[in-house]
């Protein structure tokens, strides 16, 4: 459910006008598409994701009124998307979820740093690097981590922790093998 | 794995996310064992979130992605609205299920006697109108029926 501050839509209708949405679609999927991105680990899925979160959104019938709110909505509906397609390509397949990631998708803009962010991002399990995307980039709070990705608030404190900590660990762990005189 | 904790935590990791970080906020972070590990893992995050050129050239388009939703709410919308239909469409298939192995039992007799012995043999509209006037009732409500659902139906279509 969206937040308290929301605006019921009508039938059929979409939840914004088209310049209302260009302007929000210019602001958030940037943010969006790397945070499915690096979460994700498949350019392609990351891509179909991106515009079905924004059709959900768009024919949601309730639509916060806030920007924060609507932003946070938003990434709560790319995260139930991701859950949902992992769900179901486990369930056909039997696979386990895409716990590391793949080599050939992830690229940022300088190829060393490219290659640090790949290496301890595989470390990490597809929930671990959602939690800290959201807590470190996005910002979010415990409460509406835990509303984006269906887990207990009271949970998120230790899930983050845990997750924060190994990650450190990788990251630690990288810049001593990249050079052994780097004092951490 | 013993869980350290800071109850500044949070507003560290709000305040790294939206760059409005004050430099009493930071000097904590440097002290403090946990936030230093907010900072450590934020900055790393924050270089993976800046995304290459490339990657972004292809992002799917706003106008793609809004007519997409447009023809997604059509597609709701018309499934919404022609939901009555189908299902009377369902019950009809039904009825005419159940109905035919009557008919083909029933087919064996004359027609007038198939007639008279299935007005005569349906107690519900025997009790709420003289037998006389059974035919014509039924007639009439068979008509109003068919009426109500053709107005119904383009009520219900009028703005698709």
């Amino acid at each position: 459910m969206p937040d308290e501050s929301a605006r019921p839509i009508a039938k059929g209708q979409l939840s914004m006008d088209e310049t209302a949405f260009r302007a929000f679609y210019d602001e958030t999927s940037r943010p969006l598409f790397a945070y499915l991105l690096r979460v994700s680990g498949e350019r392609a899925l990351a891509e179909d994701l991106l515009q079905d979160s924004y059709c959900r959104f768009l024919s949601a019938k309730l639509v916060p009124e806030d920007a924060r709110h609507r932003r946070n909505y938003l990434f709560r509906i790319a995260s139930n998307l991701m859950r949902d397609r992992w769900r179901s390509k486990k369930g056909k397949a039997e696979v386990p979820l895409p716990e590391s990631l793949p080599d050939t998708e992830i690229s940022a803009h300088d190829p060393d740093l490219n290659m640090e962010i790949q290496e301890t991002l595989q470390g990490l399990k597809v929930r671990e690097r959602q939690l800290l995307w959201l807590a470190y980039v996005e910002g979010a709070s415990h409460k509406e981590i835990a509303d984006s990705t269906g887990l207990k608030a009271a949970s998120i404190r230790a899930l983050l922790f845990r997750a924060r900590h190994k990650l450190a660990g990788l990251i630690g762990r990288g810049r001593r093998d990249l050079d052994p005189k780097v004092d951490i | 794995m013993n869980e350290q904790h800071c109850e500044k935590e949070q507003e560290v990791a709000a305040a790294l996310a939206s760059g409005a970080c004050d430099t009493e906020i930071l000097n904590h972070a440097r002290k403090c064992a946990v936030c230093s590990e907010v900072l450590l893992v934020r900055e790393f995050l924050r270089e993976g979130a800046q995304l290459a050129a490339h990657e972004i050239e292809n992002l799917p388009d706003a106008t793609l992605t809004w007519r997409k939703a447009q023809a997604m709410a059509r597609e709701k919308a018309l499934a919404r609205a022609t939901l009555p239909i189908r299902a009377v469409r369902i019950v009809a298939c039904a009825a005419g299920v159940l109905a035919a192995p009557l008919m083909v039992l029933e087919s064996r007799r004359p027609w007038p006697q198939l007639t008279d012995v299935w007005l005569r043999n349906l107690s519900f509209t025997s009790r709420l109108w003289p037998s006389g006037s059974n035919e014509l009732a039924l007639l009439l409500a068979i008509t109003g029926a068919i009426l109500c659902i053709g107005l119904s139906s383009w009520y219900i279509l009028r703005d698709v």
